[in-house]
């Protein structure tokens, strides 16, 4: 049977209830009481967060502990070497400019050394992923020794030529 | 066009008995005459020449694992780019790995099982190389000396220490896998190779023409023979038995060892190269390098020398029968234990430094130096 759904609006049998008196403070009170919950949630955040990042922490350093004794092994004791090489060739290149005064040998070393410093770099961030490639390390020795035995190499060659015995005479044999 | 890609492919697998196993990468062969041209551009591969059969080019590219280990040959493979193809004649062979494939730094010893043990071989190693650094080689030991050798003079070490004491344990190296990549090639085929971080060796006498061009790449040859011959060869080790023709560049190279060499031309810079013996018709020109001459041959004719910063070895000069003529600047030779520094100017005047005369009309040849800021070392003969 059609019918107006507005005509059952109008109908007595529709319950039509009054809003109480107090309707708006109590509505009022409830959204305050809501209000006063909301701050309590937040309280247990930053605990949450604490919590977290203490066990985050509590991974990382064990994770770190692993790494460090793996390091003991190997990663220790080449840091060691890499910084005395590091060292001894900051010394020995010092040494070289000291003993001459050719801008262009300086120059071509200076290039020489860059590239093989570049190179190192490279090899070192291969070295730092996977700290039980050995062929990495081997390079990365070779490379500081090649870089010192040149600085080493070129300061004795021009000491050998400052040396004090001069001529101009041509010997013949 | 027909090409080949067979990045990562595992066509099939031998088992040995030692659980080792070898997965293929590559297998083609091609047809080739004799205006086929090979060109080769590789990085971070061990390639073997053999001389071919028959008139095909073949290739067979494997990876040798020591334990059968899916998770190390994903790993390998997933880190594998090679790809052959043949276009117009020339057949290109491509290689792309990446550095883990690294062949280069691979010491056949066990460095961790007992690091003092390795520190005192070390400081041997080094002392034993002090020691020998003037020492005259013939050119029958120098010829022997690069036979045997791996590349690096401290692989060389180990290996003849092993050999010395076969019964004493050195371990074996870390490493899981090695290449195992040999190309076979008929003898007539004109050869192009660009190389990075790679071992390439020759197991048979090329007589056409080569071009190599490489960085950080050990190069081991037997004989190299053709005038159009031409190396430029950046960082890495370079050893040839027999050179006849061509030019050579060579730019801080660690190692270079040649048996000997003819109707060529070498351009160096900061490298230590040493010669069994100049035939006919060298040259050379040199920066910074280190470079012994030990033997001349009975007829080298001519040999011509212009260098800047170069340190110089000749042995047994005085009862050579040759000519040489030494000029320069501020250059200082060694000999009879004594130093002298000659033709230091400001003007940076070229002076004669040193005429020796042959010691009869039958003179194998003429020696001409150029040496400024040198250093010339006049060396007796005393065998190691």
């Amino acid at each position: 049977m059609k019918q107006d759904i507005r005509d059952l609006f109008r109908r007595d049998e529709f319950p039509k209830k009054k809003l109480p008196i107090s309707h708006e403070k109590d509505f009022i009170k409830k959204l305050k009481r809501e209000e006063r919950e909301v701050p309590q949630k937040k309280k247990v955040r930053p605990f949450l967060k604490a919590a977290v990042a203490v066990a985050l922490l509590i991974s990382i350093s064990i994770y770190l502990k692993k790494e460090s004794t793996h390091e003991t092994a190997l990663e220790v004791q080449f840091k060691q070497i890499e910084k005395e090489c590091l060292k001894s060739i900051d010394k020995e290149w010092k040494a070289f400019i000291e003993v001459t005064d050719d801008q262009n040998l300086i120059k071509r070393y200076k290039e020489k050394l860059q590239k093989l410093d570049d190179s190192y770099k490279e090899v070192s961030k291969q070295f730092k992923k996977d700290s039980n490639n050995i062929s990495a390390l081997e390079n990365l020795i070779e490379n500081l020794q090649r870089r010192l035995q040149l600085l080493k190499d070129i300061k004795e060659h021009i000491i050998e030529l400052n040396q004090k015995n001069k001529s101009n005479e041509t010997i013949y044999l | 066009m027909k090409q080949f890609i067979y990045s990562i492919l595992f066509v099939f697998t031998i088992h040995t008995a030692f659980s080792q196993s070898q997965e293929l990468v590559l297998k083609d062969k091609f047809e080739t005459d004799e205006n086929t041209m090979l060109n080769i551009d590789v990085d971070n591969v061990a390639i073997e020449f053999e001389e071919s059969p028959d008139s095909k080019i073949h290739l067979d590219y494997r990876i040798v694992f020591k334990k059968d280990s899916e998770d190390l040959i994903y790993k390998v493979f997933k880190d594998i780019d090679a790809k052959v193809s043949k276009t117009e004649n020339v057949v290109k062979l491509e290689v792309k790995n990446s550095a883990f494939l690294k062949e280069l730094y691979n010491l056949d010893v066990d460095v961790m099982n007992d690091l003092d043990r390795f520190k005192e071989l070390m400081k041997d190693y080094m002392k034993t190389r002090k020691e020998n650094q003037f020492l005259y080689k013939s050119k029958e030991a120098l010829l022997s000396e690069i036979e045997f050798s791996l590349g690096p003079d401290l692989h060389d070490y180990f290996k003849r220490l092993k050999k010395k004491y076969p019964n004493k344990n050195f371990g074996k190296s870390s490493r899981k896998f090695k290449q195992k990549f040999i190309i076979k090639v008929p003898k007539n085929l004109k050869i192009k190779i660009k190389a990075l971080h790679s071992r390439i060796t020759f197991h048979y006498d090329i007589d056409k023409p080569i071009e190599v061009s490489s960085f950080l790449t050990y190069l081991k040859f037997k004989k190299i023979n053709n005038a159009e011959n031409k190396f430029n060869l950046t960082n890495g080790i370079f050893q040839s038995k027999e050179i006849i023709g061509g030019i050579y560049n060579l730019k801080d190279l660690r190692k270079t060892a040649i048996g000997s060499i003819s109707n060529a031309k070498i351009g160096a810079e900061t490298s230590k190269i040493q010669i069994g013996e100049i035939g006919k018709n060298v040259e050379c020109s040199d920066y910074n390098s280190k470079i012994y001459f030990y033997n001349f041959s009975n007829q080298f004719n001519q040999f011509k020398y212009t260098g800047d910063y170069s340190k110089l070895f000749f042995y047994n000069v005085k009862a050579s029968n040759y000519f040489m003529n030494v000029y320069g600047y501020n250059t200082t030779l060694n000999m009879n234990n004594k130093k002298t520094t000659f033709g230091v100017s400001k003007e940076k005047k070229i002076t004669k430094i040193l005429d020796k005369k042959a010691k009869n009309n039958n003179s194998s040849g003429n020696i001409e130096l150029e040496l400024k800021n040198g250093i010339l070392n006049i060396l007796p003969i005393k065998k190691g």
